[in-house]
């Protein structure tokens, strides 16, 4: 069959659809052996590398939305599972092509780095977010976190990264993080 | 770590250096491989930042998720419990009004009874304020789009409460006291039907004659003159059907009843095996397939009986690679005692293997969804179609499938092009036929569409729901029977030490006295002065430690001490069990006069040997367990011999019950535990039978398998039904 491209044009309107097809995915991962307390879990990393995924300007969407989250969940939970010795390494040998695992093992370095924005304050956490993510300007955030004004909000976000810098030392720098399974 | 540093990185990533010290920044960077590291770094906590951003929007999405689909359980209350009051019910609704559907009260709908035209029960539906399809408990299709009722002459545009009434089987017409009278001559009628639109609050409505609502009767034979009556209610309480209007003109080839999309094979099959002949038997057959697909379920336990038996898995691992097989465990260690469980390890997760990543069978929820009376009067309830779908079965691709049903309202023609478009060139002679479609333009087709949908989660659900209690009363059932034998073998290990230990300081006490020792004597060892009859000189033997001997190996022994000679006696005994075959398990209980306790023993084939001791006076029992019942012997008072071959009596559960406890009471000593032991035996059978039954099950299923699921052993089935075809298109 002729690859074909599919092209999503409504992001959050595709990401609500798949949310709802969530017994589905914990009906599949439980067939797996995913406890349904980390389905969800698993379903919503999914969903994160896929939605970040679509922002790849040169990414190509060749299968279902469905069928590529399901993919994921399937990789993200052998890894987990792989991490917790639960399983051996060499179960997971087909990965279908049109899940990049370089893309998702480095989506999971980065959790470890958004577990460790979760251990700072809530201030900081909201600063970052929203100008990282939400590109709200440094006056903005000034205004939406009471701080003076512009400057005061940027001197801040210097001593946020910096804090975030420091909980990354105390941590295990080469692992990636499946902490977020609760089993 | 230095905070400064910190903000010059944020400073140049962020490009707010001046040229002049971003190049002095990068030049140290190019010969520092710390200031790198601690720049990517950076760059990875934004990132980290912007993804910590992006969760937020999907937790938002899970939320706004569970909210709704809690709002939905509670909307969807009243119209589940309508569903299980008559059985056959669906109703549906589009899922994404769940937040307005209102409920229709218990007070209004007694309120609604009193006004409905015909006495009979009324059956009422909440219709979403965007339309909907539902099916009465006899199987009319009601059809409500957006708009079909109208208040005060213009539409009504909320939800709808629509009440209905049926009488199609002549006894529900008589039962409602329903004439069939047109102005004084008598009609031919093909059934009644009473719709009535209310507002939620109980409004009477009006048909919207711009939109109105679609009525399906299901027929036994279509009479072509049919016509559709007005029901006029006479002062009397009578009706007089009046104005008579020819039927919408819906072509109906084939009624679903008559139709079968089933995978070829799969019926035949069936009648060969004298399944059972009902079609809600044999959905729910097929429909356990759903979910297992290609793969075999593994036992979660094993049980087998006899030594020879041949272990069996039930499952072939040739599929899987070899260091993919299972990992079994022995419950038990008693592996040469001829009844082994092995558990399969739950986290080898060894069905994995078999899964590939778009599966290659046809849903089998995705054709009962459709098998049904609401398709009738669409291209699916089609000879036309019903051929297709035998062609559909043989490509192992749902999409294909998908292709027919998601275009009810296109021709057939229309989905062969797109078929054959897609790669699927086998039904290029389909689309040569030009296959029509029924009716053109039908707005109540499009709903048939969320109808199905809707049918096929049910349907899954169902299957679920089934195939979870066969999963818990197998797991039950193995829990019983490992504990069961668990608890045997424990009481086993009590039993043969409590047989040993009597009968060894027996025969010890009996050495002694021969030997002219007193009782309590004990010998210190490396005395000299004994020696085994027959043994090597050298070999200097502790006395008991000869006797612990003879007594496990039930041999003779001689001692001889100075002048004196102590003997213990063991006369053989043996016996064959005729017809030893049909027993599931045979045991023969050997119960000494003179101890308290009893020996249970195992034969080989049927065959027994147990050599007596001569001291004691013995009772014999041979219990045999038999499928269908027990079979018992017993023989009072033997001291040794070749009973050669014995027949047992097949007895019930409680005479066998009571013949044991007969045995028992004949000695003046506590009785075996024969309550337990028979309970034990119970579940042994039990366990045989079932697991017979599992065998045999999962034997039936891969047959099955086989046929509705073509692509699933053979290994022709991916490569052909994608890369080759695609490769030579003719």
């Amino acid at each position: 069959m002729t690859e074909t491209k599919i092209v999503v044009t409504n992001k959050d309107q595709t990401l609500k659809e798949l949310y709802r097809k969530l017994p589905d995915i914990k009906s599949f991962l439980a067939a797996k052996g995913c406890p349904t307390t980390d389905a969800e879990d698993v379903f919503q990393e999914a969903l994160l590398i896929f939605s970040r995924k679509l922002d790849e300007p040169d990414f190509e969407l060749t299968v279902e939305p469905f069928h590529y989250v399901k993919n994921t969940c399937k990789f993200i939970w052998y890894n987990a599972s792989r991490k917790n010795a639960k399983m051996r390494t060499d179960e997971i040998s087909d990965t279908p092509d049109f899940v990049d695992d370089q893309w998702i093992e480095k989506e999971l370095k980065l959790r470890r780095i958004e577990t460790a924005i979760t251990k700072i304050g809530q201030k900081c956490q909201q600063l970052l977010k929203m100008f990282y993510g939400g590109g709200a300007t440094m006056s903005e955030i000034a205004r939406k976190l009471g701080m003076r004004n512009d400057k005061v909000a940027k001197a801040q976000k210097y001593r946020c990264i910096h804090k975030v810098k420091e909980v990354l030392e105390n941590t295990d720098t080469n692992s990636d993080d499946y902490s977020f399974l609760k089993s | 770590m230095n905070p400064e540093l910190t903000k010059l990185i944020e400073q140049y990533l962020a490009g707010e250096l001046a040229p002049k010290d971003a190049q002095a920044f990068e030049e140290r960077m190019a010969s520092n491989e710390t200031l790198r590291n601690a720049v990517d770094e950076q760059r990875e906590i934004h990132s980290g930042a912007k993804r910590a951003h992006q969760r937020q929007q999907i937790e938002k999405i899970g939320k706004r998720y569970h909210f709704r689909k809690n709002l939905l359980k509670g909307g969807f209350s009243v119209l589940i419990a309508g569903a299980i009051a008559a059985a056959s019910l669906f109703v549906f609704n589009q899922m994404n009004s769940a937040d307005d559907i209102p409920v229709l009260t218990e007070e209004i709908k007694s309120k609604l009874d009193k006004q409905a035209p015909m006495d009979l029960n009324a059956q009422y539906f909440v219709i979403p304020k965007e339309g909907g399809v539902v099916l009465s408990e006899d199987g009319v299709l009601i059809s409500v789009p957006k708009g079909a009722f109208a208040l005060n002459g213009k539409p009504y545009k909320k939800s709808v409460a629509l009440q209905f009434q049926e009488a199609i089987d002549p006894s529900d017409i008589m039962q409602g006291g329903l004439s069939t009278t047109s102005n004084g001559e008598l009609l031919e009628t093909g059934g009644m039907i009473s719709v009535t639109g209310y507002t939620i609050d109980g409004k009477p409505l009006n048909f919207n004659p711009k939109v109105g609502v679609y009525v399906q009767v299901p027929m036994q034979d279509m009479k072509s003159d049919m016509q559709l009556y007005d029901g006029e209610i006479q002062a009397d309480g009578s009706i007089n059907w009046i104005e008579p209007e020819p039927l919408a003109k819906i072509p109906v080839p084939v009624p679903m009843s008559e139709l079968d999309f089933y995978p070829s094979g799969y019926e035949n099959y069936l009648n060969e095996q004298k399944w059972e002949i009902s079609k809600l038997s044999r959905d729910s057959l097929y429909l356990s397939f759903e979910e297992d697909g290609c793969d075999k379920i593994y036992y979660e336990s094993y049980y087998e009986f006899g030594d020879d038996a041949p272990i069996d898995f039930g499952v072939s691992f040739q599929n899987l690679p070899s260091e993919e097989q299972p990992e079994f465990q022995f419950a038990d260690n008693r592996l040469n005692n001829g009844a082994n469980i092995y558990t399969v390890q739950d986290d080898s997760d060894s069905t994995e293997m078999l899964d590939t990543a778009a599966p290659n069978y046809i849903y089998p929820s995705n054709v009962l969804a459709f098998w049904n009376e609401g398709f009738n009067n669409t291209n699916l309830a089609t000879r036309e179609f019903e051929r297709r779908m035998q062609m559909v079965h043989k490509t192992c691709d749902n999409s294909v499938l998908k292709v027919y049903t998601s275009n009810i309202d296109k021709s057939l023609k229309e989905c062969d092009d797109q078929l054959v478009a897609m790669g699927h060139f086998q039904f290029k002679k389909f689309a040569a036929e030009n296959v029509g479609k029924l009716k053109a333009g039908n707005p109540h087709v499009k709903q048939l569409q969320r109808f199905y949908e809707k049918s096929i989660n049910q349907l899954k659900k169902r299957n679920n729901i089934l195939q979870k209690q066969e999963s818990d009363r197998r797991s039950e059932h193995d829990a019983e029977t490992r504990k069961s034998l668990e608890d045997e073998a424990k009481r086993t290990r009590w039993r043969e030490a409590q047989a040993f230990h009597e009968e060894y300081n027996y025969n010890l006490n009996s050495v002694y006295k021969q030997l002219g020792y007193s009782r309590g004597f004990t010998i210190k060892s490396k005395s000299k002065g004994f020696s085994a009859a027959g043994g090597p000189r050298s070999a200097v033997k502790n006395i008991d430690r000869l006797v612990a001997e003879a007594t496990q190996n039930r041999e003779s022994l001689t001692i001889t001490r100075g002048g004196k000679t102590a003997k213990i006696t063991y006369n053989e005994f043996t016996f064959e069990v005729a017809n030893s075959h049909e027993y599931i398990k045979l045991f023969a209980y050997v119960l000494p006069y003179e101890l308290n306790s009893y020996q249970r023993i195992e034969g080989n084939n049927g065959k027994f040997s147990h050599p007596l001791n001569d001291a004691f006076r013995y009772n014999i029992a041979v219990v045999g367990v038999k499928e269908d019942g027990y079979g018992f012997f017993k023989q009072l008072n033997i001291k040794n011999g070749k009973l050669g071959k014995i027949n047992l009596k097949t007895v019930s559960k409680k005479k066998l019950d009571a013949d044991v406890k007969q045995l028992n009471s004949g000695r003046n000593v506590r009785p075996m535990r024969i309550a337990e032991e028979l309970e034990w035996l119970g579940q042994e059978r039990k366990d045989y039978k079932e697991q017979k039954m599992r065998k045999e099950m999962t034997a039936f299923r891969d047959e099955i398998r086989n046929i509705i699921f073509p692509c699933c052993n053979a290994n022709q089935g991916q490569e052909l039904s994608e890369g080759e075809e695609l490769n030579n298109p003719e």
